[in-house]
């Protein structure tokens, strides 16, 4: 078993198999290089992750501890500087299941705890929960207007008048379609 | 952690994870969302181009991979529709790129028409369904419609609202210039302020290297090819940099060219009910030969006669060798 740490003060501990922990790339990678050490007895200290947040990644991570790994896409040789790993000869497709639906912070009182989440995912590499993470946010920005999506992602309007109409000229032209 | 909280904080990263669900059509709209989102936006689109390009190339690829080498035992081949389809689709993508990447490359704008990506996408994908289920896609013309026109709306949009004022941009010097490899962006600026003063339409569509005799009944005639300007920017211009720019230009016109025949030879080929169109892109003057007939008719019995004497002409060879030996 292994001991992750959140970030408040003092800090909230929580115990997790090893075998669930390891679903996060950068734990596992750390566990790896650290290999010889007694890490059961030492704690893990996760600065850029809160006690709900842990929670709920824990959470996580217990419930899909058996999942079969996801299959690992040779890399191609000449495949620039784009680093994604976005396969186009297929339909982009990630299916929320129906347990991860109902895991995820969707309410809209929740959405702050939903990004902390993201954040997590992206700090610790948990790529599935990453993955339907942001699909669930694509899929709730998806056919909204401008202002919900800013309001939604709770971003500012930052373009000036001119810059806006400049830009609206630029995309115009499928205006219609 | 109050920071944290907002996706503001997210790296660009999470927010290129979230655009990577959406079509990029849907994309296009969330530039208007924020700066941030902008530049993750642009940055995802421009890939989105990129990506395409090299699906097409496997696409390609693989089709080529099934067809036979010589082109009459490619047009009776199962696979001759795909290639058809695929190689309009790659005049439509140089198109694109002619109009859009000398502006990407010196970062005064992105590839706008997400929609166009999309579209493109999903007649690659019908495609690849198609070879591996071994049937035959729609016909081309019904297939390229779509794309055919949502691109050349996007082009023409660039052409007459953006690409003025972006070039206005790029000469008054206030354009991040100073990242773009020197000579080559001069050589495209260039290229912009010439399209400045001769702006490209659907009027002006041959290459100026077609003699005037070949300029036929289906294409109006080519306006002349502008003289390069006498001088970019004080003390960047030399002969070399004007050969350059001139090239960048023809290469434009004769791939507009391309375009307009391979667009012909598909819509003639559906209306006719063949299926046979030409898969190659053929030499331009060979391309102008067949404008200069009058007639389909004539052009498909012109065509048959030709390789009936390519045929001959392999067989006297044949001869003469065997006769030598």
């Amino acid at each position: 078993m292994i001991q992750l740490c959140s970030n408040d003060d003092p800090p909230v501990s929580f115990t997790v198999p090893r075998k669930a922990v390891e679903l996060s790339k950068t734990i596992k990678t750390m566990l790896e290089d650290l290999e010889g050490f007694d890490m059961e007895q030492t704690p893990i200290p996760l600065p850029n992750v809160d006690a709900p947040t842990l929670e709920l990644i824990v959470k996580w991570v217990e419930q899909h501890q058996d999942d079969p790994p996801p299959v690992e896409k040779p890399r191609v040789e000449d495949d620039d500087s784009d680093d994604s790993d976005a396969d186009d000869d297929q339909e982009p497709e990630v299916v929320i299941p129906e347990w991860d639906k109902k895991f995820l912070p969707t309410d809209d009182e929740q959405k702050n705890q939903l990004f902390k989440l993201l954040n997590a995912a992206n700090y610790l590499e948990i790529k599935p929960l990453l993955d339907i993470g942001c699909k669930y946010v694509a899929d709730k920005i998806s056919g909204q207007t401008v202002e919900w999506v800013r309001d939604y992602l709770n971003m500012e309007n930052d373009y000036t008048p001119e810059e806006e109409a400049k830009l609206k000229e630029e995309i115009a032209w499928a205006e219609g379609l | 952690m109050s920071t944290d909280t907002m996706l503001l904080s997210l790296p660009n990263e999470l927010l290129r994870r979230i655009l990577e669900f959406l079509p990029y059509d849907r994309v296009c709209v969330c530039r208007m969302v924020c700066r941030q989102f902008d530049r993750v936006a642009k940055q995802h689109l421009n890939t989105g181009f990129r990506r395409l390009e090299q699906f097409h190339g496997r696409s390609m690829a693989k089709v080529k991979q099934h067809l036979p080498r010589r082109e009459s035992e490619r047009r009776s081949h199962p696979l001759s529709r795909h290639s058809d389809i695929l190689t309009a689709i790659e005049t439509r993508l140089s198109l694109l790129g002619m109009t859009y990447n000398k502006f990407i490359d010196l970062d005064l704008c992105c590839f706008i028409p997400g929609k166009v990506l999309d579209e493109t996408f999903a007649i690659l994908r019908v495609l690849n369904h198609s070879l591996d289920d071994k049937t035959q896609p729609a016909r081309p013309h019904e297939l390229l419609q779509e794309l055919r026109d949502i691109s050349s709306m996007a082009m023409e949009h660039f052409d007459e609202k953006m690409a003025p004022f972006l070039r206005d941009r790029a000469l008054s010097g206030c354009s991040p210039v100073k990242n773009a490899r020197d000579s080559l962006s001069m050589v495209m600026i260039g290229a912009m302020r010439c399209n400045a003063s001769a702006p490209m339409s659907s009027s002006s569509l041959l290459p100026p290297t077609l003699p005037s005799s070949s300029s036929g009944s289906l294409l109006p005639s080519c306006s002349s090819i502008n003289p390069a300007p006498s001088s970019l920017t004080a003390g960047d211009v030399d002969g070399r940099t004007e050969r350059l720019h001139a090239r960048v230009k023809i290469s434009r016109k004769m791939l507009q060219y391309d375009s307009l025949l391979t667009d012909f030879a598909t819509d003639y080929n559906s209306r006719t009910g063949e299926d046979d169109v030409e898969q190659q892109q053929p030499s331009t003057s060979r391309q102008a030969e067949k404008l200069n007939q009058p007639s389909p008719k004539n052009r498909s019995r012109k065509r048959q006669i030709a390789e009936a004497t390519d045929e001959m002409v392999v067989e006297k060879k044949r001869g003469r060798r065997a006769k030598r030996q």
